[in-house]
């Protein structure tokens, strides 16, 4: 919200200065979006901004690694869709071949480690976006 | 001994956590070696771990399931192809069945070797050992007792009253019992066999005479596998709790140069008859003039800084060139000790009742000038966790003398602040001018009785 409540605050001063150097149209960018600016074609109208809240921030789920060992992909691509529980890769320790298990339902991400890595216990593997 | 192939630059894994697995790293980045930090889950944030090329988590926070867990240690080992691990002090370090393991891996431990281990570990082979190289020992029984309670104790009379009975495979106190009078040995022979059988599964005990104000002194040593082996000069840790150091210093105050240099070449003698490798320490007590042996510790100890200081002897550097198989770079000819050092562990502890103390740091601002040395892995917001050690930094001063060196520390401990949880810093400056510390040659007895009289 700081971000847009810094934008309408600045926006009369933004505004005066377009016209001021005849600028039609001006993009802001910052981490978290974008404003775009368009300067009207009648001078004098008057805008209200409405505000407007920011859409609820998803957390990611993690998928972390059973224990300390070697990663071995399972072949899942990223943007698949996984289900809570689904075998998502191993992890070798010694002679056991440890499943790398899900924890929610959603879009799978990239798995945070190349096939063949030395992981430790409980690193992040990858992270699952919620649907929705 | 086979030599294992070495990697160019060695691989060293670091099988501690805080300061001291600092203190490592910091040796590595000098040889120019790789260093790979292990750590529990709830370490992930130490210092050290900056500061290494690789990091592996190996388990949870508990060190039963992380640090003192030598089967993980010895898998991190493997997946990160280290050729040398370095146990630091504490966990697994003088575990000999670790030391053995590591040497079947086909690795180095930074340390003697598992038979030496094992040889050191009991108390009674320990003590053989000594008496065979000449070090001295408190009078008392060469093997365990008889478990005949007549023989036991026409034994025990010749070694002379007060003496103390103590389980051959044990340490901290259990299966340890003082006996004052003749009178009192049968009884406390079978209390001390009991508890030693119920602690450690071997109810040998061995019986020794007991001192009753002695003052601990220890002798460092380096041996290398060429079979050099030199002694670093004398420590006085004898500010000890429940045997636990608070505060030691090098050279040790009082005691006749002369004595101590016989007492070093009697230990540097022992090392290359048993064949010792690394940095290792002699423990004596000390009373009217006679030295007696008590334990060797087989790997760093916490307070190897003031010998450094006195020395200017990269211990832990040289720990490592030892490792790689490098004959030590000078000789006992080479050796001398300058000015006098002191250090203080800062716990994070209640100063008075000694409860851990653990929480964040909120912040952390180290002391400094000349002759001051901090070894910490302290940072500003950096959380103490509840499951290990409370030790959190060591001040170390060097001073010209002991006085200097003791107003140094005093100025120093002033100056150093860490704010957001409980310190044995104040504890600390009330020491530094207590007129026994000040006076020096304190017996081990000391503290605890400074702090009975104080009704802490």
């Amino acid at each position: 919200m700081t971000f847009l409540e810094d934008l309408l605050n600045a926006l009369p001063g933004l505004v005066g200065r377009m016209r001021h150097h005849d600028v039609r149209h001006v993009s802001l960018k910052n981490g978290t979006g974008t404003l775009a600016l368009t300067l009207s074609a009648n001078p004098g109208q008057t805008f209200h901004a409405h505000p407007v809240s920011a859409p609820a921030k998803v957390e990611d789920t993690r998928v972390p690694s059973p224990e300390m060992g070697v990663f071995r992909s399972n072949g899942l691509s990223e943007g698949q869709a996984v289900r809570t529980g689904e075998i998502v890769g191993f992890v070798e320790t010694g002679a056991l071949r440890l499943p790398v298990t899900t924890t929610a339902d959603g879009t799978l991400g990239p798995a945070l480690v190349g096939d063949g890595s030395v992981v430790g216990y409980h690193d992040v593997l990858f992270r699952i976006h919620p649907d929705g | 001994m086979r030599e294992p192939a070495v990697s160019v630059p060695a691989r060293v894994l670091i099988a501690n956590r805080g300061e001291i697995a600092l203190r490592i790293t910091r040796a590595c980045r000098l040889l120019g070696l790789h260093s790979i930090g292990i750590h529990s889950e709830a370490d992930a944030s130490l210092a050290h771990l900056r500061l290494v090329d690789e990091t592996l988590c190996i388990g949870p926070a508990a060190a039963s399931g992380s640090y003192l867990d030598a089967a993980r240690v010895l898998r991190a080992a493997e997946l990160t192809n280290a050729d040398i691990i370095h146990p630091g002090y504490g966990f697994l370090s003088e575990n000999a069945d670790f030391a053995e393991a590591v040497e079947q891996s086909g690795r180095t431990l930074a340390g003697p070797t598992a038979a030496i281990m094992r040889l050191m570990g009991d108390k009674i082979s320990a003590k053989q050992q000594m008496r065979r190289s000449g070090v001295p020992c408190l009078p008392g029984t060469e093997d365990a007792l008889p478990t005949d309670l007549s023989e036991a104790q026409t034994i025990c009379d010749a070694i002379g009253y007060p003496l103390i009975v103590k389980a051959a495979g044990g340490g901290g106190g259990r299966g340890m019992r003082v006996v004052m009078t003749a009178a009192d040995l049968r009884d406390a022979i079978e209390t001390a066999r009991e508890e030693a059988g119920r602690a450690f599964g071997n109810p040998s005990v061995y019986a020794e005479r007991f001192l009753q104000h002695p003052r601990h002194i220890e002798i460092q040593v380096l041996a290398d596998r060429q079979g050099n082996a030199v002694w670093l000069g004398a420590r006085d840790c004898s500010i000890q709790r429940r045997h636990q150091k608070l505060v030691e210093e090098a050279p040790a105050t009082g005691i006749d140069p002369q004595a101590i240099a016989e007492l070093g070449e009697r230990c540097a003698n022992a090392c290359t008859l048993m064949g010792y490798t690394g940095a290792g320490t002699f423990e004596f007590l000390y009373e009217d003039g006679a030295f007696s042996f008590i334990e060797m510790n087989t790997r760093l100890q916490v307070e190897h800084p003031v010998t450094e200081m006195t020395t200017g002897i990269d211990i832990v550097r040289e720990q490592l060139l030892i490792a790689m198989g490098q004959p030590l770079s000078f000789t006992q000819a080479d050796i001398s000790t300058q000015g006098h050092a002191i250090e203080c562990r800062i716990n994070a502890e209640d100063p008075e009742s000694f409860r851990p103390a653990p929480g964040k740091v909120v912040s952390w601002r180290a002391p400094g000038g000349p002759g001051v040395r901090i070894d910490t892995h302290l940072y500003d917001g950096y959380v103490v966790p509840p499951n290990y050690d409370s030790l959190i930094a060591k001040l170390i001063v060097h001073g010209t003398d002991r006085t200097d060196a003791l107003n140094r520390m005093h100025a120093a401990l002033s100056e150093m602040q860490i704010t957001g949880i409980a310190t044995t810093t104040p504890l600390h400056l009330r020491l530094m001018n207590e007129p026994g510390v000040r006076e020096g040659s304190v017996s081990v007895h000391y503290l605890e009785a400074l702090m009975r009289k104080s009704g802490s």
